[in-house]
């Protein structure tokens, strides 16, 4: 536990310590940017995601109209494409040669004037909303679909309608569930790297690379970091209190799903319409650029050593994933056994990992693992008389390490349901016939909780794919992932090579959303 | 011989600091079935779960078969007290045939096999060991639990609440079965319940639970016939209380005590007026099946319920009643 909290405590700490030299410049000339644009992005896309989110949610659960199954389900699909990818699938969208300026000029003769200039805060912040927009929608579905049955009956035995109901007693009992959501949102926004470098929009995720690679100042990255971090620990206590205050009373009768009205047939058109705006603008239009630049640049980009690359992937994905579970399942376990309270509490602390954007993870994983690099490179050559390099920094090791740090959230949360669901009534039942801690754990608990272990690691999976900002920051010299080559033909601006490694991101991302519709749906 | 020894046992949750067992002694001799009754958070489940060693006491001293298995320097881990525990859902693991299920307590050996098929035959289930628990019904599974907890031979059996998850319909056939194997294997066992027809059916002795202390304890015969307590003679039926005054009206010489008890089946009525008997009027009626019961009041305004099985009687009609000093309760104020 006091490994996986190192990089916080490290991050933290330095906020006594002061930044480097190049702060008094940041903090006169470019802070306010820095500040405003990031203070910017976070407000608007918690806007257009409460509206993109809420809307579909509400009436793919209030109401029959054709199609709603497949398209409750085709909402969620935007969480397979990583911010920054969708990034790049607008920039050649509306790029002069994209296909809007190919539509406008062509088929409708417009020249000039129709070009609309995608790179920049707002053209940003509104794709990143159609990217992020279904961890409100999720939230949202979750609480409408499964806990706003009595209220709303309540509230139609009162002759109350639908769309009253909907606004004055549904969305306020909603609230809690839909700020979760947006916190999520909130989190990838602050957190983003590769979208808001392409865009030209500096913000702190950004600001803390330039110090740590254009300054060479790591005093400073750390400091700006920590600062970050602050910010949004006190966004999740701010959460938790608003929760607090609105602890609403559901019991089990309040789960039966809402009861689904069937509108005329011209309302039907425009809820299907509505509903279809954020998957075409968050999923089907940036993956159809996408399959497009993956069919011309494909002989280019398909190599042995894009295979190579492939292979890293998924090789740091799957260790991280089952290092995450492993832990994840020893600390829920260690938790549910011990009889002290300090453990139990103790034991969701790292969970925290998520909520820090992985810049700052990195940037906290390098000063201690500095540290003890050093040190053991000192030792070995004192004692031993052999010059080991770094064992953690710029290794595997210590890539590995950073996302396990950041993603045991990711699989904590399904692991601990999976556990509270079978509770520790077969773990007794095994105890009582004799048989110790090891072989119950291995027979008993990990058999029974396989699909929570499997969901978990899952996620942390496809997560890890998709990790940009602290893989850049510790991955190894002469070792790519696909996310990382995406990021530099992007760069490049060999915007359309992006194209092969992104689709296979998005491929993996898709296969635990099914998983994650099918639990939905259970 | 004893099996079972505890001896000042108390535990409190600190969730809400209630205390959930208060310096509780009990003993149980080996072969006995004793039940333990009472109503909800009586502390009936957590006894079970002390002994059984799934938690820990705040103080106090266990001992199985003269070994010490908890006390203030002592904690034997639940798997090395040698205790078979049926829960009230069984608990069958879901993901392991029945067999795998009932051989799980057993460690590898020629024997194991040789065992699984015997105590699977002992419940009448010899033919279940490749299926699976959801192929079975309720009572089915009851009777693998039972099996699973026997195989390895424990020093004693518990069983928490095992017939509440029964249907009533097949609660008493089943409930007789699963005993008469219980007595065959000779295992000493304790089992919690609300139900006191559970505990008067099967139970060699009863012990009383209340606010975490054992407040009576003896053989179901004793406790039916000479409840300590008003509470404890509810427990086993409706019965009409009074107090000194009011019995007093009755003109029944009897031993002195500060309340007075009748179950409504034990009063004596006559539809004419004889000797030594009270006139009293009907009030009301309840239909309860093959009995009716009906409110009484008596002409010193004293209330009863009574119970009567072949009668009906018009609300308003004048009876005469007596009660039989045979079956008269006396209860005692606690000092």
């Amino acid at each position: 536990m006091l490994l996986l909290g190192a990089p916080l405590l490290t991050i933290l700490l330095k906020l006594f310590s002061g930044p480097g030299e190049s702060w008094a410049h940041i903090k006169e000339y470019l802070l306010l940017d820095y500040l405003f644009n990031s203070l910017f992005l976070m407000v608007a896309c918690c806007i257009f995601t409460l509206i993109l989110g809420v809307i579909p949610a509400w009436l793919v659960s209030a109401y029959s109209f054709p199609f709603r199954k497949l398209l409750q389900w085709l909402l969620i699909l935007p969480l397979a494409f990583p911010n920054y990818l969708t990034a790049y699938a607008y920039a050649g969208l509306f790029d002069y040669s994209g296909i809007y300026e190919r539509i406008m000029v062509q088929i409708f003769n417009l020249d000039h004037f129709s070009h609309i200039d995608i790179m920049g805060i707002w053209g940003l912040a509104w794709v990143m909303s159609f990217s992020l927009y279904p961890y409100v929608y999720l939230s949202a579905r979750s609480f409408f679909s499964h806990q706003s049955h009595r209220q709303m009956s309540a509230a139609k035995v009162l002759g109350v309608g639908r769309f009253k109901a909907f606004y004055s007693i549904v969305l306020p009992l909603a609230r809690p569930a839909v700020v979760g959501g947006l916190l999520l949102v909130v989190m990838e926004v602050l957190g983003d790297y590769g979208s808001a470098y392409y865009y030209g929009v500096s913000t702190y995720t950004t600001a803390i690379f330039r110090s740590w690679f254009a300054l060479e100042e790591p005093e400073t990255a750390v400091y700006l970091s920590a600062q970050l971090c602050m910010f949004i620990l006190f966004l999740i206590v701010m959460e938790r209190s608003l929760r607090g205050g609105a602890k609403y009373q559901f019991n089990s009768e309040g789960s039966q799903e809402l009861i689904k009205k069937t509108p005329k047939s011209h309302i039907q058109a425009i809820f299907m319409l509505v509903t279809i705006i954020p998957i075409l603008l968050g999923f089907i239009l940036p993956l159809i650029q996408m399959i497009y630049w993956a069919s011309i640049t494909f002989h280019e980009v398909w190599s042995t050593s894009f295979l190579s690359i492939v292979w890293s992937s998924f090789y740091f994905s799957m260790i991280t994933a089952f290092i995450c579970i492993c832990i994840s399942f020893f600390l829920i376990y260690a938790a549910k056994w011990s009889r002290s309270l300090i453990i139990q509490r103790l034991s969701t602390l790292p969970v925290l990992g998520y909520a820090v954007p992985g810049v700052v993870i990195a940037v906290g994983i390098m000063i201690p693992t500095l540290i003890i690099d050093k040190w053991l490179v000192n030792m070995t050559q004192y004692y031993l008389n052999w010059s080991m390099g770094f064992l953690i920094n710029g290794t595997i090791i210590g890539l590995i390490f950073a996302y396990s740090v950041r993603f045991l959230a990711v699989s904590y949360h399904p692991i601990e349901a999976s556990i509270q669901k079978t509770g520790m009534r077969f773990e007794q039942a095994a105890q009582m016939l004799g048989v110790k801690r090891w072989k119950r754990m291995l027979q008993i608990n990990i058999p029974l909780n396989k699909l929570g272990l499997l969901s978990g690691a899952l996620l942390v999976f496809v997560d890890t794919m998709k990790e940009l900002p602290l893989t850049l920051l510790l991955k190894p010299y002469g070792i790519m992932t696909l996310s990382v080559k995406a990021f530099e033909y992007a760069s490049d601006e060999r915007i359309a090579e992006t194209a092969l490694p992104a689709l296979l991101i998005i491929m993996t991302g898709l296969i635990p959303i099914f998983f994650l519709n099918r639990m939905m749906n259970a | 011989m004893i099996v079972l020894n505890i001896q000042g046992v108390t535990k409190s949750y600190t969730s809400d600091r209630k205390c959930v067992l208060s310096n509780l002694d009990f003993t149980l001799e080996k072969g006995d079935i004793c039940a333990f009754i009472g109503e909800s958070g009586t502390g009936k489940s957590t006894l079970l779960k002390l002994i059984a060693g799934l938690e820990a006491s705040d103080s106090g001293t266990i001992i199985l078969e003269g070994k010490t298995v908890e006390s203030a320097s002592k904690f034997v881990a639940a798997e090395d007290r040698g205790v078979g525990f049926v829960f009230q859902d069984f608990t069958l693991f879901p993901h392991m045939s029945i067999k795998k299920n009932v051989g799980y307590g057993l460690a590898k050996s020629q024997y194991k096999k040789a065992r699984v098929s015997e105590v699977l035959r002992m419940v009448g289930l010899g033919s279940y060991g490749d299926r699976y628990p959801h192929e079975l019904s309720g009572g089915e599974q009851q009777r693998i639990a039972l099996a699973r907890a026997l195989a390895p031979n424990p020093t004693l059996l518990l069983l928490d609440e095992p017939f509440s998850n029964l249907d009533t319909a097949l609660k008493s056939q089943i409930r007789n079965e699963l005993f008469e194997i219980i007595k065959a294997t000779g295992v000493s066992c304790i089992f919690v319940t609300h139900d006191a027809q559970d505990a008067i059916a099967l139970a060699h002795k009863i012990a009383v639970l209340d606010q975490g202390k054992v407040i009576q304890m003896g053989t179901p015969k004793v406790l039916f016939d000479q409840p300590f307590t008003p509470a404890i003679a509810r427990f086993f039926g409706e019965i009409n209380i009074f107090n000194q005054e009011d019995f007093q009206h009755f003109d029944i010489e009897l031993e002195k005590a500060d309340f007075y008890g009748i179950r409504p089946e034990h009063i004596t009525y006559s539809l004419t007026p004889e000797k030594n008997r009270q006139s009293a009027v009907i009030m009301g009626e309840t239909f309860h099946g093959l009995w009716r019961k009906y409110r009484i009041k008596l002409s010193s305004q004293i209330e009863l319920d009574l119970m009567v099985d072949a009668q009906v009687l018009m609300e308003g009609k004048e009876i005469f009643i007596t009660l039989d000093p045979a079956y008269l309760l006396r209860f005692h104020k606690k000092n």
